[in-house]
């Protein structure tokens, strides 16, 4: 456990250009943020040398924004911050593609079967409602958009439904992803986008 | 029956939801969020009020594939961090953006010895003065601590001293003109504590043993002088000096007489 002693000695001695305690301060640091980077890479294939990459290039941004540090007694949290964007910003490049959502999502078609019949003076709950349930989404994937947004439960509350509907463990972050995934799947559909600019301008 | 109230509530749900199916891809809300995320999932992962406090990001991940699964990365890896297995071997890594670092990639344990190698370079440049055909060197602490520790027991002094590992040895490659190497090292006496025999040796250019005999060496010592001449080896030995005077010790060689 690192206290924040530890942080500002460590800042003060990254921060002393040309000594030997700069040297020692930047390889503890290397240490912690290799760490952390190989945890959020263990699983990908060539994660060694992806959070090598990952550590080293967060080390130089640390050096170079050492002035932005604003409180080096969080310094060690402040670094672990710039190599957890680093990997983040890593793995929004195309090579680096992730499924975090529920394994179903990727089940049904991405396009809409039929679309919806709902009568003319439908309001905009109806139209969202009908455009969910007949839209490309699989059952779980309409219960966490209703869930979070018609019955305003929260994502944690969304992910102890899950878990117990499938006996296995889904954490917040993947009803999160499905979510994301499933609304864009409403996105696609030109039709309904059109018909919900109506409504809300009405 | 529905009151006037659930109805407004069920109409702005419904209000939101439909903004987020007709949002845009915004990369300027991706940067924002990416900003926030960190402490938007620590507070999450804190139990706090994570949504209502940074809205502005929730109804991004709503939109942005791309940001929730960073958001997801993120969670994940913070739920992990604590007891995550430590990777079984690490590489080394590249300082070379540090002052004094090189153009190609250096380890740490290079760069410590190519700012060592720098800063002995500096200490020698600082000690060595030359006047006419006289040499100077003169000792410090900075120069004695930048010495690498010598390793072999050197060659036993003609002045009758045992073999020992000195206690500093400097070797200066053409210090002057004339002068081809001067080796200068100290050893401590077997009696009294404390105190010590310099050893000077030098090579001049165009003579060897042995017309490398009287040359003058001067040891300086604070106000004190004393003077020798080399033998036929190009050697002069100084015994009986306090080991803690040598930072600061001078040794001149003139050349010209």
């Amino acid at each position: 456990m690192h206290t924040s002693a530890d942080s500002q000695s460590l800042y003060a001695a990254c921060a002393s250009d040309g000594s030997d305690a700069q040297i020692d301060a930047f390889e503890a640091l290397w240490g912690d943020l290799y760490r952390i980077a190989y945890t959020m890479l263990r699983d990908r294939p060539g994660n060694d040398a992806l959070a090598a990459d990952c550590a080293q290039t967060a080390l130089i941004k640390v050096y170079r924004n050492l002035s932005q540090c604003r409180d080096p007694a969080a310094f060690r949290e402040w670094a672990a911050q710039v190599l957890r964007r680093v990997v983040l910003d890593e793995l929004r490049r195309p090579e680096h593609t992730r499924r975090a959502a529920l394994p179903e999502d990727d089940d049904h078609s991405g396009v809409l079967a039929t679309p919806p019949a709902v009568a003319p003076d439908a309001d905009l709950r109806t139209v969202l409602l009908a455009a969910i349930q007949g839209g490309p989404l699989s059952e779980r994937s309409r219960r966490v958009v209703i869930g979070r947004y018609l019955q305003e439960q929260t994502d944690e509350v969304l992910a102890r439904i899950e878990s117990q509907q499938s006996a296995q463990p889904v954490l917040p972050c993947h009803i999160q992803v499905t979510r994301a995934k499933n609304l864009s799947k409403l996105r696609a559909d030109a039709a309904l986008l059109s018909r919900l600019r109506e409504l809300l301008e009405s | 029956m529905m009151g006037k109230a659930d109805r407004s509530d069920r109409d702005a749900q419904a209000r939101r939801l439909a903004q987020i199916v007709l949002a845009q891809p915004d990369t300027a809300a991706c940067a924002a969020c990416l900003d926030a995320i960190e402490e938007y999932v620590a507070a999450q992962l804190a139990n706090a009020e994570y949504a209502t406090r940074w809205p502005a990001v929730a109804q991004h991940l709503d939109s942005c594939v791309a940001c929730a699964e960073s958001y997801a990365q993120l969670y994940e890896a913070r739920l992990a961090e604590s007891g995550a297995p430590a990777p079984a071997h690490m590489l080394a890594p590249d300082l070379s953006f540090l002052p004094g670092g090189a153009a190609e990639s250096i380890t740490p344990d290079g760069l410590r010895a190519a700012r060592r190698a720098s800063r002995l370079r500096a200490a020698l440049a600082a000690a060595v003065e030359r006047a006419g055909t006289r040499l100077r060197v003169t000792l410090s602490q900075a120069l004695l601590d930048l010495l690498p520790p010598p390793s072999s027991p050197a060659l036993s002094l003609r002045g009758g001293m045992e073999p020992d590992t000195p206690l500093f040895a400097l070797d200066l490659d053409e210090p002057g003109s004339e002068v081809e190497q001067l080796k200068l090292s100290a050893y401590a006496d077997p009696s009294p504590a404390q105190r010590c025999s310099v050893r000077v040796q030098v090579s001049l250019h165009g003579r060897e043993w042995p017309d490398l005999a009287d040359v003058p060496i001067a040891l300086i010592l604070g106000a004190e002088r004393r003077q020798a001449k080399t033998d036929p080896w190009g050697e002069a030995v100084f015994g009986d000096l306090p080991a803690e005077a040598l930072p600061g010790l001078s040794v001149e060689v003139d050349t010209g007489v």
